[in-house]
């Protein structure tokens, strides 16, 4: 095995749950969570001679990850879904009340949320699933390449409108 | 599902060897020319032809200098860049004028007084004059066809690579 795949399977081992949770955000299903993992992998291995270190491992892997969801084109594109589940370890960062949390874990509430998500534009997704991994605001404007100022007064605007969204439904 | 980002890597990588073959063709043009005009020891040769392959020669240096900063910009692109600055700089590589595009101007002046240069002489019946204006009847449509070739190209196959990397930059603006 060369050097190069000995790095790539350590990049991918290390840094499995990570690449899949994203592409999972991504994917409204099966098929499309292949495609769009398979792509992810396959520029990670085109583009390792280029991580020079100057970012963390983990922000070089989201870059990739987002970019590459971001630019299916065409009816993909529109079609691209942000899947949220219970599990997610960082639901509550989206809503930053604790009412609404306990209400979240209500199913049809769940269903609200997903639908809210749904509704944003791409690029709002792309930034609401960096929040969903527990990043920074730091980390994720190197990510998308926006201020941090920047970030944190958009995503403050998504939140802002889910809650208001739904309290309006409840 | 065909993405943005494949359809960029296909058309550099395409561009990417194209220029690569160009490097090669334009140092063989560059030895083949230097050696059939310039270094020539033929006394057939008159100075109008020596200066017309110089003229050449010219051409296919300022051309390979083009083709090998065109070489080193689309070895250099990166595609995991923080997604605007990625963006910005697929709007930058994929737009009409390039400053390379200004840069051929150069060559294309001296190809033409390469021509000009090597052409009058073919031309005796005529005065001067029309012998230039001969040759510039010839050169300039043949050069504006290929330029209206090069922006439909552009129009069909770069355009929409741009226009949908505007469109992503568009979203992400507040």
């Amino acid at each position: 095995m060369s050097a190069k795949e000995q790095q790539f399977k350590k990049i991918i081992g290390e840094n499995n749950d990570r690449i899949r949770r994203v592409c999972h955000y991504y994917a409204p299903n099966d098929e499309e969570f292949k495609d769009i993992y398979q792509e992810v992998l396959i520029n990670i291995w085109k583009s390792m001679h280029r991580f020079r270190g100057e970012s963390a491992m983990s922000t070089w892997l989201y870059r990739i990850a987002v970019n590459t969801s971001l630019s299916y084109t065409g009816k993909a594109y529109k079609r691209l879904k942000l899947q949220i589940n219970l599990l997610d370890p960082n639901l509550s960062t989206i809503l930053d009340d604790q009412a609404m949390e306990q209400k979240l874990k209500k199913e049809d509430m769940m269903e609200l949320l997903q639908i809210e998500l749904n509704q944003l534009s791409v690029i709002d997704k792309a930034l609401m699933s960096l929040v969903l991994e527990g990043l920074s605001m730091r980390e994720i404007s190197d990510i998308i390449g926006l201020t941090e100022p920047n970030v944190r007064v958009r995503i403050h605007r998504i939140k802002e409108s889910i809650k208001k969204n739904l309290k309006d439904s409840d | 599902m065909e993405t943005l980002i494949q359809k960029l890597k296909t058309e550099d990588e395409k561009y990417l060897r194209i220029s690569r073959n160009f490097k090669v063709l334009f140092w063989i043009m560059i030895i083949f020319y230097s050696g059939f005009f310039i270094f020539n020891p033929d006394k057939q040769l008159s100075i109008l032809d020596r200066l017309g392959g110089a003229c050449y020669v010219l051409t296919f240096t300022v051309f390979l200098l083009i083709y090998r900063s065109y070489y080193k910009e689309l070895k250099s692109v990166d595609y995991n860049l923080p997604t605007t600055e990625m963006l910005k700089n697929v709007i930058k590589r994929y737009r009409l004028f390039q400053p390379r595009t200004a840069a051929s101007i150069i060559p294309i002046i001296l190809l033409d007084g390469g021509l000009t240069l090597n052409f009058i002489d073919h031309f005796t019946d005529f005065e001067m004059i029309y012998r230039i204006l001969i040759v510039q009847a010839f050169y300039i449509p043949v050069m504006a066809i290929a330029f209206l070739i090069g922006v439909r190209f552009w129009y069909k196959k770069h355009k929409p690579l741009r226009d949908k990397a505007s469109e992503l930059l568009k979203d992400f603006e507040p």
